[in-house]
């Protein structure tokens, strides 16, 4: 269902929390529509008119609707009310959240023992990053 | 979703430089970031590179990170703007939109410009009681709906508001008639506005469904 691009769309693609085609759909009207591009100036610098659109970011911005990690992992065991679990795969491939989608991608993936490659990985970020611990303690 | 008590001692750890808690903060989130990046990039080298300097933007900015706040929504922020980062590099974003902050800082954190002083803090108090006032006030209703089973018309509102379908769309998926959901639309605005009302606020702009 292509909607028609409205604030609340672009505070979505603004917080990159849009699904990958609408993102580009996004993309490729604003580079078509100087006029477009302006209202995304507009919404960035908070001028555009507050609204039923505001709703929206704010549902996004505060999870209103997103399961708990507890919840998904119940989801993954098919452990959870009927009812509740059709509204998680709603909210899953409807509503696309890029945040459950990652939790769900993530437990699926956990339910399998680290592998060496995942262990490789997090050591990697380790080295990468363990010069800068300790820089508040110090201060 | 608070932080929890554990959280924010794995924090307070990890502030205080103790390398395995920091491996243990890296386990905890590593993999739901790596997924979240790589849905958008499609590309596993790439992702893997976002999400590392995502957690080393979480360390840079440690010291202004506020420990009741929701620890995943705060990493997700960051990964956001690296990703976005590391699109703009790609040429795959149109304008710049956020300038660059290089210390790894999320979105809502990183200053704004252009205007006054004064006006930005006039219209920043309204706007953020309003912003307060409506999250608690949506969330109340939300909550309603779910301890009900109302899952009809929490489909419906998140589809209006979340995803910004029209009502004869929201009707079409939903097998719903258009009355229904504008009836929906116009209970949830009504009650919002009533909320509004009893803080002293007005949300008139709103409008009416």
């Amino acid at each position: 269902m292509s909607a028609r691009i409205d604030d609340e769309i672009l505070r979505a693609y603004l917080a990159d929390a849009l699904p990958a085609e609408e993102l580009a759909r996004v993309e490729k009207a604003l580079r078509d529509s100087s006029e477009l591009r302006a209202r995304l100036e507009d919404v960035r610098q908070n001028r555009s008119d507050p609204g039923l659109h505001t709703l929206g970011a704010i549902w996004r911005r505060a999870r209103l609707t997103c399961p708990t990690r507890q919840q998904l992992g119940s989801f993954l065991l098919d452990a959870l009310d009927p009812e509740l679990a059709s509204y998680i795969q709603f909210h899953l491939d409807v509503i696309e959240c890029p945040y459950c989608q990652a939790n769900l991608a993530d437990l699926k993936s956990r339910t399998a023992q680290a592998s060496p490659a995942t262990k490789d990985r997090r050591n990697r970020i380790l080295r990468s990053s363990q010069h800068l611990l300790g820089d508040e303690g110090r201060s | 979703m608070a932080t929890s008590d554990a959280e924010a001692l794995l924090v307070q750890q990890v502030r205080a430089g103790d390398a395995s808690a920091w491996r243990q903060l890296i386990e905890r989130y590593e993999g739901r970031l790596l997924a979240f990046v790589d849905s958008r990039l499609h590309d596993r080298a790439a992702s893997e590179d976002v999400v590392q300097e995502t957690f080393i933007g979480f360390l840079t900015s440690l010291p202004h990170y506020d420990e009741k706040r929701d620890m995943e929504a705060y990493l997700f922020s960051i990964a956001a703007h690296k990703l976005i980062d590391h699109l703009r590099k790609q040429g795959r974003r149109p304008i710049d939109q956020f300038g660059s902050d290089d210390h790894g800082r999320p979105l809502d954190e990183v200053p704004g410009d252009g205007r006054p002083a004064s006006s930005i803090a006039r219209s920043g108090e309204r706007r953020e009681a309003e912003e307060r006032l409506l999250t608690d006030a949506i969330g109340q209703l939300v909550r309603e709906w779910l301890s009900r089973g109302d899952f009809d018309r929490l489909r419906c509102l998140e589809l209006l508001i979340v995803k910004g379908w029209a009502n004869k769309d929201v009707a079409g998926y939903l097998g719903l008639t258009e009355q229904a959901v504008a009836s929906y639309k116009f209970q949830t605005i009504g009650r919002l506005k009533e909320m509004a009302r009893r803080a002293g606020l007005s949300l008139e702009e709103l409008g009416e469904g």
